[in-house]
């Protein structure tokens, strides 16, 4: 469903989930600390020497990450959404796991649809230990605000979130600025002082969307950020902060085409 | 503004979202605008939005809510418009 009330943490709603909701999180945050070194580095395994993926300036984007991040204020990362590990791919980018052990709170939680990974046992231990909230596409309107709220309740707390604006892969390829989801802007406007991390990746060979890059692709990664305003309230509000992002990452995948174009 | 004027203009709303065309032919007041008309649940932001604008109400987010059918449509309206 696409309607929610809005988040009150005084709510009894709110108290019943979240209380319960507490320890539990507490729990996954400890757990995906302990296994971060050893489940981290065999994810980077597969990606580096398996897939061979390459990022082109790691370092630099590293570096942009870490100062990014820096600022203590609730962080949410909007890329687009090509394949079916853009979240991971992420994660690896963006820092090392003995960093992420160090600086846990900067891995990034994630909200995947529960469909992609409840087939294997492994697969859910895997995503449970990843910092992964799942969502039901097709379920209920509670189940629905209990996502969302326990997002706002960790990003309140400083958690980094990636949420990815369109709401799926692009079918197109490119950034649908006609069919635009307003979800990420229902986020943006419980959440004050927002500072959103617009992020485009797109492999030298991502022709259309897939399930993973092809073998040996070198992906590039650019950074926007951007503090969504807006002076609207309600589902106006949810449209034009979501709209403020997508066209954001609309601009990225202009630039990234005309410089690629350009042979830069 | 009778019921069948405000009807007439949640169609014509209603149609640019619509991919069920057929759907449209057949409209009455019980056709569930999700699964019957195959509006995409995304775009129900923008019908409720397009709503307030063209009779000038405002249309709260539990409202909204409710809104799965032409006839709820058209009776949410009618109800602010009086």
């Amino acid at each position: 469903m696409v309607y929610s009330k809005s988040i009150d943490e005084n709510t009894s709603f709110y108290k019943k989930y979240l209380n319960a909701d507490y320890f539990k999180l507490f729990i996954q945050i400890v757990l995906g600390i302990l296994a971060i070194l050893p489940l981290g580095s065999a994810i980077v395994y597969v990606l580096r020497f398996k897939l061979q993926y390459k990022v082109r300036n790691l370092k630099e984007i590293r570096k942009t990450y870490r100062e990014l991040t820096k600022s203590r204020q609730p962080i949410l990362i909007c890329p687009n959404h090509l394949t079916m590990i853009d979240s991971v791919i992420l994660v690896w980018a963006f820092g090392s796991m003995s960093w992420y052990f160090f600086n846990y709170r900067k891995l990034t939680w994630n909200v995947p649809a529960v469909e992609n990974f409840k087939n294997t046992r492994l697969r859910s231990i895997i995503t449970y230990l990843s910092k992964c909230i799942p969502v039901d596409r097709k379920g209920s309107k509670e189940h629905h605000d209990h996502v969302l709220w326990r997002t706002i309740y960790l990003m309140k707390r400083l958690q980094v979130f990636t949420y990815f604006p369109e709401g799926g892969r692009s079918r197109t390829a490119r950034i649908d600025t006609e069919n635009i989801r307003y979800g990420v802007g229902k986020l943006a406007a419980e959440i004050p002082n927002l500072k959103v991390i617009c992020v485009y990746m797109r492999g030298d060979g991502q022709k259309d969307y897939s399930e993973i890059p092809q073998k040996g692709e070198t992906l590039n990664i650019s950074f926007k950020v951007i503090y969504p305003k807006t002076e609207y309230t309600g589902l106006r509000a949810h449209r034009d902060l979501s709209t403020q992002i997508i066209m954001t990452l609309k601009d990225m995948e202009d630039e990234y085409f005309a410089s690629h174009q350009s042979g830069q | 503004m009778s019921e069948k004027e405000i009807f007439d203009k949640v169609v014509k709303i209603l149609g640019p979202y619509v991919r069920n065309e057929a759907g449209l032919k057949d409209i009455e007041h019980k056709t569930n605008i999700v699964t019957d008309l195959q509006v995409n649940s995304s775009r129900l932001v923008d019908i409720i939005l397009a709503m307030e604008d063209e009779f000038d109400i405002e249309i709260a987010d539990e409202e909204a809510d409710k809104v799965e059918t032409v006839g709820a449509a058209v009776n949410l309206i009618k109800g602010k418009i009086g």
